[in-house]
């Protein structure tokens, strides 16, 4: 097992929340397997893969078994501000409904926002980050939160780490 | 087959006891398993003729399976460009659904360019190819592509133990007359397709994994060229303008396989 538990922990609470839509929850899965590649060698033949290659997670959630749960932390709040931005942030009014979906978006929101927790590893990157060389290594900032990029199995992967000093 | 001896015995105790007939079951089929000596001296001797080349380049197209949580599976395509030179040169130049990727070694570093995200990691691993092979699946968890190229025939190689080898028979891939093989082993049922003739080569394999009930499968059709033109700079990585130079992570079951 590659992944820390507390991301599984936030994503087990999100599929929980968000089960008015499960191909959402679903979608944020990891692969359960994949096909051998080697005759003489079994390695590297877990869910370690990232078949999504879109670029916006919601337009193709079924086929994404992306890990990151970051990433989506990012569709969830969207969803909340623009479905239901007043009753939670106070400042756009209007809030009016019950909207037992848009309640578990915001729940979850809050869930997977405290879920990038450092040493924690992401296939891919929230939108709008930026390469940051600080002291000969380079980063991603993405809003609050750094990722040092790593190889890990073959692949491109993303640590959560404190900020650079 | 350790499963079906296992079985009957149960069955025969069963029988013995309850005098009931229990209703026959696909692995107690007669038969069902056997290994051809023709097909595992076949494996043997594209192993020991794959040992014999100097210098080769291979390209394949391919498709390998991902499965979902759900069991519902998803195809990816990829191409290979491999160039290789023995005892300890390698430039593999992966691109497909999973991304490019670069693996380039050059007897003393080994390169993985990531292209799609403009990393690359570097890794001291004086030594041969084959040296290489087990060093970056301990360390880190890294295999290199078509790794069973410079693994079938090798002398300190342990195959895994076959339980079904069969000759299928005679047939093309693209064009070139071939043997078809299939071949039964712990976790994975694996069919290639063998050049007839004086250059045994693997022109395309199958490999179909049994350790999940979606049993995803990987095929690779690969075509050859003995007598590559290359020069000593292909193996050797340049970064690119605007990449980065990041870290290998390290194999957190290192020691444990």
């Amino acid at each position: 097992m590659k992944f820390s538990i507390r991301p599984w922990l936030a994503l087990i609470a999100a599929s929980v929340l968000l089960a008015p839509t499960p191909s959402m929850a679903a979608g944020n899965v990891p692969a359960r397997s994949q096909s051998r590649q080697s005759v003489n060698r079994n390695t590297n033949a877990g869910g370690n893969t990232n078949v999504n290659r879109n670029a916006n997670v919601n337009r193709n959630t079924n086929v994404n078994t992306n890990t990151n749960v970051n990433r989506n932390t990012n569709v969830n709040v969207d969803r909340n501000v623009n479905v239901h931005g007043g009753y939670y942030g106070g400042s756009y009014g209007g809030g009016c409904c019950y909207h037992p979906v848009a309640t578990a978006a915001a729940v979850t929101a809050t869930a997977v926002a405290t879920a990038a927790v450092v040493g924690s590893r992401v296939q891919t990157l929230p939108p709008s980050c930026t390469v940051v060389v600080a002291g000969g290594v380079s980063y991603q900032q993405c809003g609050s939160t750094w990722y040092q990029p790593q190889i890990a199995s073959g692949s491109t992967t993303y640590v959560v780490v404190n900020p650079p000093q | 087959m350790k499963h079906m001896l296992r079985f009957t015995g149960a069955l025969l105790l069963i029988t013995a006891g309850l005098s009931t007939q229990l209703p026959a079951q696909e692995d107690s089929v007669p038969g069902a398993a056997k290994v051809e000596p023709g097909a595992t001296q076949a494996l043997d001797r594209m192993g020991a003729y794959l040992r014999t080349l100097k210098a080769f380049q291979v390209q394949t197209r391919g498709t390998s399976e991902i499965v979902m949580p759900d069991g519902q599976k998803v195809q990816l395509s990829q191409t290979t460009n491999l160039l290789a030179r023995m005892p300890d040169k390698l430039m593999a130049d992966i691109n497909g659904d999973r991304g490019s990727k670069l693996y380039l070694f050059d007897g003393q570093t080994f390169t993985l360019f990531a292209r799609d995200a403009g990393y690359y990691a570097t890794a001291a691993v004086p030594g041969t190819l084959r040296q290489l092979v087990d060093i970056l699946a301990d360390k880190y968890d890294i295999e290199i592509p078509l790794v069973d190229l410079f693994l079938w025939g090798a002398p300190n190689n342990t195959p895994p133990k076959l339980t079904s080898a069969i000759d299928i028979g005679p047939t093309e891939v693209d064009g070139v007359s071939c043997e078809h093989y299939a071949f039964r082993q712990e976790g994975l049922d694996w069919q290639v397709w063998i050049q007839q003739g004086d250059y045994p080569l693997p022109r395309k394999l199958v490999l179909t994994t049994l350790t999940d009930d979606a049993r995803p499968q990987h095929t690779s059709i690969l075509t050859w060229n003995l007598a590559p033109s290359y020069n000593e700079a292909a193996f050797t990585f340049t970064p690119p303008p605007d990449t980065h130079k990041i870290d290998f992570a390290p194999n957190a079951q290192s020691g444990k396989h």
